[in-house]
């Protein structure tokens, strides 16, 4: 049986969530097609959802010359050509620039109808030399030209020093701070965009792959995927990491895309007071961002050292011990002398695709394939989740050009209930809520304080995986890594979804966390002991 | 919402937990809480479906939930209320307790004492720098078994284990017991972190390759792990990356340290020390904080259940005297003035409890680790001028806790007492199996000098005939189960191959051999002093003196 939709956005990550809440914003039939048993889990599950203050552009490419950037991609770290450079004019640059100016303020807004945490933590771009200064200056040219410059201002070092008095001295300048960023948890907000989505009427289908691509002498596209075919007029190609697969399926593929592999560890929240902003600074060498922040909850854990670099393959996410030191501890630890490696408590890897036009710039591609009407591409590896509104509407203006209609839904809701977090609420609310449902008092996670309650809640919300419940309401994602709390929700998930225990998947496809029951291996000829 | 006083609260039910809150009413005070976070009492005995608990306290080989069961009769026999499912999530100094229970909700306690008993968690591989991906099937050697013991669920069935410590040796066990294949037990350090029997009754026991001074650099696959990287290390902790070789495997397990779990006892402001990564106790098993006791593995992390279980009776006898209107004497430990301090000095790496109250009546025991495997070494605590305490071990090994016994009538004018342990200049007995001839001279002199009688029960060394091919081995009743084969799995007499490790049964305690008849008192060899009478009176030479180049 083929389902008949009018759009089909094809990933489920935060991009792909948020276009489909814009576009639920329209009496159109939309639906969402995930490849793995949860959405949120591919690009942006590494992505440390900050509001863009700066673009992070310039401090990738230090001022070496746009062209041959590709060579610099691969190339020698070293010193960055000073001499004449300057960004060429090019429609998609100009595209990405046009995004950032859009997404002012909208994450604000969107957490709030969302209920999803945001807290406006401050961010700091430190400065580590006069290059970092004149990169700043270019780049707060930039955030003026395109509109998103609000609040920003050039410190001194000592009243960077003031802001974070435990930074290293000997090691900055001086910097840019932006005291009204914010950040937010975008796993959450992944969860909260995919239910209001449906709320709103958007079909999402996760375990369904997208295998390959029909056109059909009407013009209309069969996507044939892993758990059906679905016959519909319009897509939106937001695969991340396997965009270009999608797009090879009816050859849409007028951009190249390499890969930035993200890598990062979280900290204990025990020191959590060591740094009082979203601080970022240039890494040891050129195209590396270190990141030391405070993630959107006050209780949650330090994130440290976000650093990406070149030459990757696409889905390795692998970490290396020398990468781990050189590019993520060491830079960070520059900064901040105090971090220890006893206070690592996880790391965590992921990678981003991002489009090189010709003029070697780092663009943002949210464009119809020229041979391809009605199938729209989305490429753009930073700004993403901070940028997701301003995104979803670009798409939304690309389809409008494509002819979709557009009739304004009236019964769209723009908000949505978060769930409850009960290490966060009072003792009366405590009371009142185990009252209604006493599976809040039985607690499960004891590293964040999470009951039986938030995790069945999470799963009715759409969790079928472990991972899927971590992210939602945070077990497992304390000092033990889920030691303790990791059997009680695999048997509540089983208990849930009417599943057998061996069936429970950690993440994505493949990953079982049990194999068999006991006693299994032991039967009769079965076991050589 | 619930508000009430209680005189005592015992935040955890494990051993420790269970055995102060027995103590505790049975030391006179009527209203004793328990708090439990999990469905049951026991804490994780339920899961340690083994046996081996029990050996020094109850004198029996009990499995965990037999030894759980136990203690849960007598609680039950008291009468003593407890509350299951029940997550205490705030606790401050003045001892106000914030729990969570299914059917009470929100319970706020206000406790005449407490006595913390959580326990610990496990470290993870992050926390050890095994990099890599994060797929499925990693995972703590504690979860594994509770999926196994309690749930009946298999993690994998081609596993690799990354560090020695007891958990990890325990579970190598279980798991080929499942039908599951042990690839390797992965160790850093030169020996093993547990205790020696599990080394000897579930790694070789089962032939499981144990590769000692090697780590786990890097897990594969993506889903699901598909393989290790493992590597040699040298005595720094260097990888050789020559050495560097791939396993495939489907399950990885962690056992690479327990770390005590103060999150509430920080939250209360106790002072924890680095060393045991537990508070800072007295004698009486209390913290910095006046009427705030602990016991049990968020002191430090014991080695046997008997030890945990003494320390939990210690903590509810304590809190009992306290709340029965006795002064409570919270013990600072740089406080010099009504207590003694007890420090870590050479070769040991942290003793518990780390002070002593000057007025104390009964003899204290002190629990310490050493910092290396060490052979023929003297432990003994003193305050530089005299030693109030002085013994002898053959073998002392991080992974086996040494009880220091400190003789209360000995304390005098003490401010400090240091406990250390220095090798002795001289040495042990060397045994020549080859050529023991079966004359038990040794047997007589050992009974006759300690006990005054030729009585063969009452030696310490005793020559155990093996009856089908005539040969004989001297054996002398060591420290724990460590009688001879310290380093030998085996032994080769007359060319022959015989399993040492039979000989374990013979030495371990709780055996007919090496105890004083009459007394259930282990005999232990304490080498004369200094001169050893059977290796002066042995016939063939089989029993010589050993120095350091012949070990």
């Amino acid at each position: 049986m083929t389902r008949e939709t009018e759009v089909t956005i094809v990933g489920g990550g935060v991009i792909g969530l948020a276009t489909a809440r814009e576009l639920s914003k329209y009496k159109v039939d939309i639906t969402l097609v995930e490849k793995e048993p949860d959405v949120g889990w591919g690009t942006t599950k590494c992505t440390t959802s900050q509001d863009l203050t700066f673009d992070a552009a310039y401090f990738f490419q230090g001022l070496g010359a746009i062209e041959g950037f590709k060579d610099m991609a691969f190339g020698p770290p070293g010193e960055p050509n000073l001499v004449g450079w300057e960004r060429k004019t090019d429609p998609h640059v100009d595209l990405r620039g046009r995004i950032m100016g859009r997404s002012v303020g909208t994450m604000e807004k969107l957490c709030k109808e969302l209920d999803v945490p945001y807290v406006s933590c401050g961010n700091i771009w430190v400065c580590k030399n006069k290059y970092d200064y004149y990169l700043l200056d270019k780049g707060i040219q930039h955030a003026k030209k395109y509109g998103y410059n609000n609040g920003n201002k050039i410190i001194d070092k000592k009243t960077l020093l003031e802001l974070e008095p435990n930074i290293n001295p000997d090691r900055v300048i001086g910097g840019l701070y932006s005291p009204e960023a914010g950040c937010f948890q975008v796993f959450r907000l992944c969860s909260a965009l995919a239910e209001n989505a449906r709320q709103n009427g958007v079909n999402i289908l996760t375990d369904s792959e997208v295998k390959a691509i029909e056109r059909e002498r009407g013009g209309s596209f069969i996507l044939h995927t892993a758990k059906g075919d679905i016959r519909t007029r319009f897509v939106v190609n937001a695969a991340g990491l396997d965009g270009w697969k999608v797009a090879a399926m009816v050859k849409a593929n007028n951009f190249s895309t390499f890969t930035i592999k993200i890598q990062f560890c979280i900290l204990d929240k025990k020191v959590r007071n060591i740094v009082k902003h979203h601080v970022l600074a240039r890494g040891k060498y050129n195209f590396q961002i270190v990141n030391i922040g405070a993630t959107a909850d006050e209780d949650a854990s330090v994130l440290l050292g976000h650093a990406a670099f070149f030459g990757s393959k696409r889905w390795d996410h692998r970490i290396t011990e020398r990468e781990f030191m050189e590019r993520i501890f060491i830079p960070a630890r520059e900064l901040y002398p105090m971090i220890s490696e006893k206070d690592v408590i996880r790391t965590v890897a992921g990678s981003l695709t991002f489009e090189n036009p010709d003029s070697g710039d780092i663009g943002a591609r949210i464009e119809t394939a020229p041979n391809v009407p009605r199938f729209v591409n989305v490429v753009i590896a930073f700004p993403g989740s901070s940028a997701c509104v301003a995104i979803a509407e670009v798409v939304r203006e690309v389809l409008e050009q494509e002819g979709m209609p557009l009739v304004k839904n009236q019964k769209f809701n723009p908000r949505s209930e978060g769930i409850t977090d009960f290490s966060k609420i009072t003792d009366r609310e405590r009371d009142a809520i185990i009252a209604k449902n006493p599976a809040y008092s039985h607690m499960v996670c004891r590293c964040e304080t999470v009951p039986e309650g938030e995790i069945i809640e999470a799963i009715r919300r759409g969790a079928t995986t472990v991972d899927g419940v971590k992210q939602r309401v945070r077990a497992g994602m304390g000092r033990c890594q889920g030691g303790f709390c990791g059997p009680r929700v695999l048997e509540i998930l089983s208990r849930e979804l009417h599943k057998p225990k061996e069936e429970i998947l950690l993440n994505s496809k493949g990953s079982r966390v049990l194999y068999y029951k006991s006693k299994y291996l032991l039967k009769e000829g079965e076991s050589d002991y | 919402m619930i508000t009430r006083d209680v005189s005592l609260v015992v935040i955890g039910s494990g051993p420790a937990g269970l055995a102060a809150a027995i103590k505790a009413k049975e030391s006179g005070i009527d209203e004793v809480v328990i708090l439990e976070r999990s469905e049951e009492l026991g804490g994780l005995l339920h899961q340690c479906v083994h046996n081996g608990f029990g050996l020094l306290c109850f004198k029996e080989d009990l499995t965990g939930p037999e030894f759980a069961c136990r203690l849960i009769e007598k609680v039950n026999e008291l009468g003593i209320e407890y509350n299951l499912e029940t997550m205490v999530i705030e606790l401050n100094a003045r001892r106000n307790i914030k729990a969570v229970n299914p059917q009470k909700g929100v319970m706020n306690l206000n406790a005449g004492a407490v006595v913390l008993a959580m326990g610990c968690r496990e470290r993870t591989y992050h926390q050890v720098g095994v990099m890599g991906t994060r797929p499925a099937g990693v995972l703590t050697a504690g979860t594994a078994q509770r999926y196994i013991n309690v749930e009946g669920y298999l993690p994998g069935k081609e596993v690799v284990i990354l560090g020695s410590g007891d958990i990890g040796m325990i579970m190598a066990r279980r798991l080929t017991l499942e039908g599951a294949k042990v690839l390797a037990v992965v160790e850093k350090l030169p020996y093993v972190g547990g205790l020696k029997r599990n080394e000897v009754q579930c790694i070789h026991d089962f032939d499981i390759p144990l590769y000692l001074q090697h780590t786990v650099t890097k897990i594969h696959g993506n889903a699901r792990i598909e393989g290790v990287t493992m590597v040699e290390v040298d005595g720094k902790g260097d990888a050789n990356k020559a050495t560097e070789r791939l396993i495939g495997c489907d399950t990885l397990l962690l056992s690479v340290g327990l770390i005590p779990e103060n999150e509430l006892s920080l939250q209360a402001g106790v002072k924890l020390d680095l060393l045991t990564n537990g508070p800072f106790v007295s004698e009486r098993m209390e913290t910095t904080i006046p009427g705030i006791f602990a016991c049990g593995n968020v002191v430090t992390v014991y080695d046997l259940v008997d030890y945990v279980m003494w320390s939990g009776e210690i903590a509810g006898k304590s809190a009992a005297t306290l709340v029965k209107g006795k002064k409570t004497q919270a013990r600072k430990p740089k406080r010099g003035k009504e207590s003694i301090s007890i420090k870590a000095g050479n070769n040991v790496r942290f003793v518990s409890p780390q002070s002593i109250d000057k007025e104390i009546e009964d003899d204290v025991d002190i629990y310490i680790r050493v910092t290396e495997p060490m052979r023929n070494v003297e432990i003994s605590a003193g305050d530089g001028n005299e030693d109030i305490y002085k013994k002898i071990y053959r073998a002392v090994t991080p992974g086996e806790m040494v009880v220091v016994r400190i003789p209360a009538k000995q304390l005098k004018t003490h401010n400090e007492l240091v406990i250390k342990c220095e090798k002795l200049a001289w040495l042990g007995i060397n045994i020549n199996f080859e050529r023991c001839t079966g004359c038990r001279y040794c047997e007589a002199i050992c009974s006759f000098g300690h006990f005054d009688e030729v009585n063969p029960v009452k030696s310490c060394i005793r020559i155990y005939n093996d009856l089908q091919s005539n040969v004989y081995f001297p054996i002398i009743a060591g420290p724990y189960t460590d009688a001879k084969c310290t380093s030998q799995r085996f032994v080769v007499i007359q060319g022959i191959e015989y399993d040492a490790c039979a000989l374990c049964p013979i030495c371990c305690p709780i055996r007919p051999f090496f105890m004083e008849p009459g007394t259930e008192n282990s005999l232990k060899c304490d080498m004369c002093g200094m001169d050893p009478m059977c290796v002066q009176f042995c016939s063939s030479g089989a029993l010589t003196l050993a120095t350091e180049k012949e070990e």
